[in-house]
């Protein structure tokens, strides 16, 4: 009895082992499984720091985009100084309108894009405006950014107050 | 019936069941579904360049790197698109051979609009233009808004609009929410993977790319 219950453990296991060999991976399962990312985009690394007693917009690029089209400003707001602070808005010469954006999750699947009037900016914090998240948003482009352009923008606070930044433009 | 103690080869009832269970089973988990083909979409659309084109028939023979956007998104879709012009690259500098072959055999990088309304052909070529990917191997396909309804329905890429004003200038002005992907599909227009096509790094595309290659 004992030599029959080894063998039909055995028989039992190589069964299993053929039929699950002949079960390739098919594309159908992958499907199922997107390959799905880590749940950042890729991005550079955070690199700025606070600065004590400073109120720095820094890291500033944007998106190359077509007259008429759409573009938006990426950078860092670093707050080291001990006073809450709030963005305002945005302004500048290159688009008909300029305007504080965030992506955000729209659920099941979607994203979507939505103004953010008063952005609050906490005291001694780093407010990241990055790819899939917050950005100054140019609307209808009144010329064409191509790489190497440089665009100029203006946020206003409601403390600090307008600070002027350049922003070199880039693809990615 | 011989019994199972003089047959060493024949297995006793229980075990044979587990083992016809088992095979079901594990039969049933691998042959579940087909494999999801676009092959049959057989649709009219234009790409940027002016060309009236019916996908996926035309971009069949080699794999396809899809990105869906809409040219009036400049975040997300923007990022969509520079990814793609990434996996480009990288596939391009990991496949030396790749530039001897005709360009029937190259891979096909599509970016397709759900926003046909506003994204005409010229409004394609423009935004091509902008990220330096007027040229081939890159394709911008936007068509009739029934067309591209059928291709986002069948790809399953969903939209609603959002943020819907009228300007100081009296022109509308309106954004998309959005499903966020880029698909790879092989030779024969069958889905391979389905990416976040702004949060998936395209190294790792480029890779399953590579793979189909
Ligand atoms: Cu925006």
């Amino acid at each position: 009895m004992k030599f029959f219950t080894t063998k039909a453990f055995f028989a039992l296991f190589f069964s299993a082992v053929v039929l699950l060999s002949a079960c390739q991976p098919s594309d159908s399962e992958m499907n199922k499984n997107p390959k799905m990312a880590p749940s950042t985009p890729e991005v550079a690394e955070l690199t700025a720091t606070i600065t004590d007693d400073a109120f720095v917009v820094d890291g500033a690029w944007a998106r190359v985009g077509m007259q008429g089209g759409m573009s938006a400003a990426y950078f860092t707001i670093s707050n080291g100084l001990d006073q809450d602070d709030v963005l305002l808005g945005a302004t500048s010469s290159v688009a008909q309108a300029t305007e504080v954006h965030e992506t955000y999750d729209a659920g099941e699947g979607m994203m979507g894009m939505r103004e953010r009037e008063s952005l609050p900016i906490a005291a001694n914090s780093l407010t990241e405006f990055r790819q899939g998240g917050l950005h100054v948003m140019f609307l209808r482009l009144t010329e064409e950014l191509s790489e190497g352009d440089e665009v100029q923008f203006t946020l206003e606070f409601e403390n600090a107050g307008d600070v002027t930044v350049t922003a070199p433009v880039r693809m990615r | 019936m011989t019994t199972p103690s003089t047959t060493p080869l024949t297995l006793p009832r229980p075990f044979a069941r587990c083992i016809a269970i088992l095979a079901v089973f594990i039969l049933s988990s691998c042959v579940s579904e087909p494999t999801e083909s676009f092959r049959d979409l057989s649709v009219t659309l234009t790409d940027h360049r002016g060309q009236t084109v019916t996908f996926p028939d035309d971009y069949l023979g080699s794999p396809m790197i899809i990105g869906y956007v809409y040219t009036n998104c400049p975040d997300i879709c923007s990022l969509i698109t520079a990814n793609v012009n990434q996996i480009e690259g990288l596939v391009r500098e990991s496949n030396p051979d790749l530039a001897e072959q005709s360009s029937t055999d190259q891979p096909s990088y599509i970016l397709m609009t759900f926003d046909p309304a506003r994204d005409t052909p010229e409004q394609m070529a423009k935004y091509a233009a902008s990220f330096n990917m007027a040229d081939e191997p890159f394709h911008f396909l936007t068509g009739d808004s029934t067309a591209i309804q059928t291709v986002m329905e069948r790809m399953r890429v969903r939209t609603s609009v959002s943020y819907d004003t009228v300007n100081a200038s009296g022109q509308r002005v309106y954004f998309l929410s959005h499903s966020d992907k880029i698909y790879l599909l092989d030779e024969d227009a069958s889905l391979v993977y389905e990416y976040g096509g702004s949060m998936t790094t395209p190294t790792m595309m480029a890779n399953d790319l590579s793979n189909e290659l």
